[in-house]
């Protein structure tokens, strides 16, 4: 009756990364989270369900099934959005549960080709080292500037290879010239000081989305913001705890805590969503770690959503006037890890001209959700379709969202159906209008 | 127990002296029992059973013309002095009160606590709960408190073979067990005799109003009916009935080729709003006069209403109660009222705007037509309701029409159900033979 | 084994392979629904129309294996759990809304579709579906038509029964049917109303039309806070005494103030012990002088405080701590079993007396959570169940609570159903006759053994094995 399993049941999950049972067996199997889920909502099935995937770990830690590769598909398959959390109303800390899951399966997974060699270059080799990272994206960038992807496009060399590597293909953002690098640098506030911040560069946004970050740090700086980007930080780890690669993502959390800590400000923050939440739990990522759990927990708590700390500075709002229809998509990180909603659309609806509306089930995953993108190709473009249907039905000239990984998502969806909508980071939005005023 | 079993109705209902109807159904004359206890309808069933009687349970009479020609008819259960009131507690607005009682009384026992049971059947006087019940329609205030079975939270009934069975309670928030009352509400006491009711009442409005408006067609009067449904007030009820029917019961001091009578209730301010909305809704929609009616007046005028068609006065050869979509209405009047009729046949309507009910009356001005043309009159009648995805079931008519006509209109494949229920039920035939749906 | 093999293979030719259920390790997230029960079933087949259903419910019977019906599997009485086995049919693919005839003010949808969907989906046309359950985020019409769902907001508008104008069901013949129609007045036996809270037992329900009501013009919500429960429970007396039948009446006692105060600071003042949250809609005259009349009630019995709001936000303040409170009672500890049962609304301060007099004596707290204008109640114990023993005292409370309910004129069940949870208590109720006249509806909609069988009915077993069998029920990480 106490909810742990007899005596002589192996335990399946083991080690300190175990999902905790008091965390398990919070869950009371009520359903609430069914309709916040995305692949629940896609497939209708339970398996592909919050509910579900904490009952295959109960019955995990019961010893009633094994790890088999059935029961590893169902926490595969999700997308980590963290969308039943918000709807838990037993407070099951869902996103933690399934990281500490995917931490014990790791080792037993069986990735298929692209993912593994996806999950391989990408999340051990390249995200950790923003060099290299950034000699990838820029040989990126060359092959699409150089008319060789014209010349592959045209050649359908890859679709006769891999239908599925040649859909990857067309699916790569666009690399703009500009690139935002931490060089430790200090951007000073427009006119009188009201705060000194750092700001996390992240690994993907400032490479991908370089004009975006100096729009960032403009934004800052025009509220009186004083900005720090440390040169010693690296990516935050969130996408390698996605996957239960939570040794790299410990290593990650403690250099980001060498590099930000020290730096003498009084918020760190960080412009995506997914960075932020990941960073908001370095608390408990390295609690068993005696030398970093306390200073993790201070970072935790100094950082802040670019959006939450706007509106509590609070932001001037702008002059300029932007003429759109703005929508705005939730970012599952902003939205259900950091229960952010409110400002993101407080700061959309301060632009003067911009004419807000409301997309139908915002809060639902777009499908970008790290690395599910490329490994789970299918689904993630069945929820992005879903998330088109609604994008066309809001007729909204921007859609605005807060986190790389939805914007280049959401970007794929409109050029896949030939939609002249703009996606755009929220921030990025206020920069123009700012900029509007300047130019008035 | 039994008390004596009467060969003819005078006796049977000892000092209701004034009362001339006979216990007489389609012509037949049965013996008769009058029954003052659960107890004695018991015994009589069993005993009915026993010897393999036809039985007819019998409320106030006022609507046994209802149904088809019974197959057999040995006995009449008079049930008009099984009457008490079992149970009243005003603070919970429910009462639980034998079948007998006649619906005036009950009303008038209500009233005196502020409360009422919002069904309103034709000559209410004699017109008894149970009988109401099993007949299924109510009158005109049925619009905005549904469905008499929507009243009901629980039943007491005696099987055919004299067994007592309770269903539901006496709260009005109940799941537990199958909501057996359901199936004889409205069933012609063809399953088993109703014994007490309990019910979920009303508070009476503290003010009441009752406009009545003139159009000078059907289609408009019909239409600002609709307006009404779906405008911001919500009428206690809503009525629509044609010039034919105000000459022939006098029902208010309000004349036009069509009539909308709309009923008004609550708390002083209120009522001064829904008045003048429906005030304007009614001009809106072209009535030539719109009118509120004096206190005595409007008591007067809904009344006649519901007594239309079952009164002395307004008795017609033929009635036929149809239940179409509300939207449906107006075409199935200008149908079966205004258009050719292969009988010298007077038709007059009464309609429940938003409910969906329309009450056609046919009445012979001069000499009674041949029998197969009324069942002609009917027959089309009925394929115009069904054109419009209602039914329609003829209420009265005169006696050899009804031995070439199903009173009851087709219930399609569910009559296997409905055939299994009386088997269930009532295997030996008892109750009603031959009168319901189907020949059950 | 081979038949269940062949069983398995019929399903799959019906649905396709993906909507076919069937390895050991996935039907475990089919096990149970919200409530404590279990059941493995033998598959789970999720079919996209009524045709599909009808093909499934024949190879079933062919192979003589039982079949539960499932919507979101949110129902607290056990009733989509596969108790026998079987085949478990989980409508949730079959989720559309056929049609919206805004005139006559009438939904045709599948039983799949979530309740609040429906009300969101024709919300542009200034309708809604009444019924409200609390899981209405998650739980389907199916579901809701099963059970005869209510909701807070049924005391004006009545339970979903009062909003069912007809349904297409799957008989056991596996023939397809419609019972009912778009019209309110049915012709022959209402067989649409005793198929809602049947409790999956008489047929499949595939399509249902619904009635949808127009959004009042007004809707005011009123929060009065009192130090004694005996005087929230005279206010809702005399709201109701004066004739007012609001849209809700809700009330919480002090141990519920407790935790939604832990979880979502609602800012009930220091000593509450009632929380009395009432709402009424209408046009603005009305609810204006409804809402005095209602204050000035609450006033004769010395509220603490009085709150009043009017727009969206602000009434999703005051009913942030209702809402919240059974997810938060899990604050106050692990474990709580929540009751079902109504009584009649003046025996309110009887009951709630006797189950203070029943808390102090088994020192297991009880936190009442009330839908207190329908006198429906939610007590729910509370306790651990790490601590040998409490589990069963916990289902006993429950047990006495459902018996004082009958005493005083009340039900077993006010909207979460018999099911298996409470089965065994229906002989409280109803005599061997009463039940013995519902059982008949079986043979007459010629069902056999084949929808969920071994529910609603008690299985015989004496009344002191109930709370044992009960106990033996409640696995790891129940409801309770």
């Amino acid at each position: 009756m106490t909810g742990t399993p007899s005596g002589e049941v192996p335990l399946l999950f083991s080690g300190p990364d175990a999902p905790s049972e008091s965390d398990l067996y919070k869950c009371v199997h009520c359903g609430f989270c069914l309709q916040a889920c995305p692949t629940y909502l896609e497939t209708g099935l339970e398996t592909e369900s919050p509910r579900g995937r904490i009952s295959l770990m109960k019955a995990v830690n019961e010893g009633r099934v094994g790890l088999t590769d059935g029961v590893i598909r169902h926490w595969e398959l999700c997308i980590q959005c963290r969308a039943c959390e918000v709807a838990c109303p037993s407070g099951v800390p869902y996103g933690r549960l399934i990281e500490a899951t995917m931490a014990q399966v790791e080792t037993k997974r069986k990735l298929g080709l692209i993912p593994r060699i996806v999950s391989d270059i990408s999340l051990r080799r390249l995200l950790p080292h923003q060099s290299r990272l950034g000699m990838a994206v820029g040989a990126l960038r060359l092959y699409q500037t150089s008319g060789l992807q014209r010349a592959v496009r045209k050649s359908g060399l890859l679709r006769a290879l891999s239908g599925q590597l040649a859909e990857m293909e067309e699916s790569l953002p666009a690399i703009p010239g500009t690139t935002f690098r931490a060089t430790g640098q200090v951007i000073p506030a427009r006119g009188e000081v009201r705060a000194r911040v750092a700001l996390l560069s992240g690994c993907v946004m400032p490479l991908v989305h370089g004009p975006q970050m100096h729009a960032i740090t403009r934004v800052l700086a025009r509220n009186g913001c004083e900005v720090v980007v440390p040169k010693a930080q690296v990516c935050c780890g969130a996408l390698n705890s996605h996957v239960g690669d939570l040794e790299t993502a410990r290593n990650l959390a403690r250099r980001n805590i060498d590099a930000f800590l020290d730096s003498g400000v009084e918020a760190i923050v960080v412009a995506s969503a997914g960075c932020g939440s990941r960073m908001k739990e370095y608390g408990h990522l390295l609690r068993e770690d005696l030398d970093y759990a306390e200073k993790a927990g201070r970072l935790s708590a100094m950082t802040r959503d670019i959006h939450e700390f706007l509106v509590a500075l609070p932001f001037e709002a702008p002059s300029g006037t932007l003429d759109y229809r703005v929508a705005y998509q939730d970012s599952c990180h902003l939205s259900s890890a950091q229960r952010i909603t409110q400002p993101p659309r407080d700061l959309l609806q301060s632009i003067p001209g911009v004419e807000f509306v409301e997309l139908p089930r915002a809060s639902v995953c777009c499908g970008a959700g790290g690395t599910y993108t490329l490994t789970e190709r299918d689904f993630s473009l069945r929820l992005l379709d879903s998330k088109m249907n609604d994008v066309e039905e809001t007729r909204a000239d921007v859609v605005a969202t807060a986190n790389p990984g939805c914007l280049l998502q959401l970007q794929y969806g409109a050029a896949k159906r030939g939609l002249p909508i703009d996606m755009r980071y929220v921030v990025e939005l206020l920069d123009e209008a700012y900029r509007a005023e300047d130019r008035q | 127990m039994v008390e004596r079993v009467f060969q003819r109705p005078a006796d049977a209902l000892g000092e209701i002296t004034n009362h001339n109807d006979a216990y007489s159904i389609d012509g037949l004359q049965p013996t008769a029992v009058c029954l003052s206890d659960l107890q004695g309808l018991s015994d009589a069933l069993s005993e009915a059973a026993k010897d393999g009687l036809a039985v007819a349970p019998w409320g106030g009479g006022t609507r046994a013309a209802i149904g088809n020609r019974p197959a057999r008819l040995d006995r009449i259960l008079d049930l008009s002095r099984l009457s008490r009131i079992v149970h009243y507690n005003p603070a919970d607005l429910t009462a639980t009160v034998e079948a007998g009682i006649s619906v005036a009384e009950l009303q008038r026992h209500l009233a005196e606590q502020g409360q009422f049971l919002a069904i309103d059947p034709p000559l209410p006087d004699r017109a008894t709960v149970g009988g109401t019940l099993a007949v299924g329609g109510s009158g005109p205030t049925k619009w905005q408190f549904g469905h008499p079975r929507d009243l009901v939270l629980g039943m007491k009934v005696v099987q055919a073979d004299g067994t007592v069975v309770s269903s539901g309670g006496q709260v009005v928030k109940n799941v537990s067990g199958y909501d057996m009352a359901r199936l004889h509400v409205g069933g012609l006491g063809t399953l088993g005799v109703i014994a007490e009711v309990s019910f979920k009442l009303t508070p009476l409005p503290q003010g009441e109003a009752t406009l009545v408006a003139a159009f000078d067609s059907t289609t408009r009067c019909l239409a600002a009916g609709l307006a009404v449904f779906h405008s911001v007030v919500t009428p206690l009820a809503l009525a629509a009935y044609d010039a034919a029917v105000d000459e022939r019961a006098h029902v208010a001091p309000v004349k036009g080729h069509h009539l909308l009578a709309v009923r008004l209730g609550g708390r002083p301010l209120t009522l001064q709003r829904a008045l003048r909305e429906c005030r304007s809704l009614c001009h809106q929609g072209g009535a030539t006069t719109v009118e509120a009616l004096g206190e005595a007046d409007a008591v007067a005028a809904w009344r006649k209403l519901a007594d239309f068609g079952w009164d002395e006065a307004t008795a017609p050869l033929m009635s036929a109660r149809a239940s179409v979509p509300p939207t449906k209405l107006a075409e199935i009047v200008e149908t079966i009222a205004n258009g050719d009729s292969p009988a010298a046949l007077r038709c007059e309507t009464l309609c429940h705007v938003g409910y969906g009910t329309a009450l056609i009356h046919w009445f012979a001005d001069g000499p009674e037509p041949p029998t197969h043309a009324i069942a002609e009159v009917a027959t089309r009648a009925r394929k115009a309701v069904h054109a419009v995805g209602g039914r329609m079931n003829i209420e009265r008519c005169p006696l050899p029409v009804k031995a070439g006509l199903d009173m009851w209109d087709q219930v399609g494949e569910p009559i296997a159900i409905m055939r299994r229920l009386k088997e269930q039920y009532d295997p030996g035939n008892v109750l009603n033979p031959g009168r319901f749906v189907g020949g059950i | 084994m081979t038949d269940q093999n062949s069983l398995i293979t019929e399903l799959k030719a019906i649905v396709g392979d993906t909507y076919v259920v069937h390895e050991p390790d996935d039907l475990i997230v089919y096990e149970y629904d919200g409530s404590v029960d279990k059941g493995l079933p033998l598959a789970v087949v999720l079919p996209d129309s009524a045709q599909d259903v009808s093909l499934v419910v024949n190879a079933a019977r062919t192979h003589r294996a039982p079949i539960v019906a499932r919507g979101a599997g949110t129902g607290l009485s056990g009733g989509a759990v596969a108790s026998e086995g079987g085949i478990v049919i989980a409508l949730t693919r079959m989720t559309r809304i056929l049609e919206v005839d805004v005139e006559n003010r009438i939904a045709v949808v599948e039983p799949g579709l979530v309740n609040l969907e429906l009300s969101n989906a024709v919300s542009g046309h200034g309708l809604y579906f009444a019924p409200d359950p609390s899981s209405q985020k998650v739980c389907t019409i199916g579901g809701n038509v099963a059970e005869n769902a209510g909701g807070p907001h049924c005391l004006a508008y009545g339970v979903t029964t009062n909003h069912v104008l007809g349904m297409e069901v799957v008989l056991a013949d596996g023939s397809i049917q419609w019972l009912g129609d778009r019209t309110r007045e049915s012709t022959g036996y209402d067989l649409r109303g005793v198929l809602v809270g049947s409790e999956g037992t008489l047929a499949i329900v595939t399509k249902v039309i619904l009635r949808l009501l127009k959004k009042p013009e007004a809707v005011k919500t009123l929060l009065a806070v009192f130090k004694e429960l005996d005087d929230a429970s005279a206010a809702v007396s005399g709201i109701i005494g004066a004739g007012i039948v609001p849209a809700a009446l809700e009330m919480m006692d002090d141990l519920c103030i407790e935790a939604a105060e832990a979880s979502v600071h609602a800012g009930y003042p220091d000593g509450a012990g009632a929380v009395l949250l009432v709402e009424v809609d209408g046009l603005s005259e009305a609810v204006e002088e409804e809402s005095e009349e209602i204050q000035r009630i609450c006033r004769q019995f010395g509220p603490m405080e009085i709150r009043t709001a009017t727009d969206a936000g602000e009434r999703e303040r005051l009913w942030a701590g209702r809402k919240g409170v059974l997810g938060a009672l899990g604050r106050l500890a692990p474990n709580y079993y929540l009751v079902d049962g109504t009584i009649p609304r003046t025996k309110l301060v009887e009951v709630l007396a006797r189950i203070k007099e029943m808390s102090v004596e088994s020192g297991f707290p009880i936190a009442n959570l009330l839908h207190a204008g329908d006198g429906n109640l939610h007590p729910s114990v509370l306790f651990d169940e790490r601590k040998p023993g409490d589990t069963k005292k916990a289902l006993e409370i429950g047990g006495r609570i459902l018996e004082l309910c009958v005493e005083v004129g009340g039900v077993l069940s006010g909207e979460h159903g018999i099911g298996l949870e409470k089965q065994e208590y229906m002989p409280l109720m109803f005599s061997e006759a009463d039940m013995n006249a519902m059982a008949r509806l079986k043979p007459a909609f010629a069902t056999g053994d084949l929808f969920n069988p071994g529910k609603v009915f008690p299985t015989g077993a004496s009344c002191a094995d109930v709370f044992q069998a009960a106990v033996s029920k409640v696995g790891p990480g129940a409801w309770i």
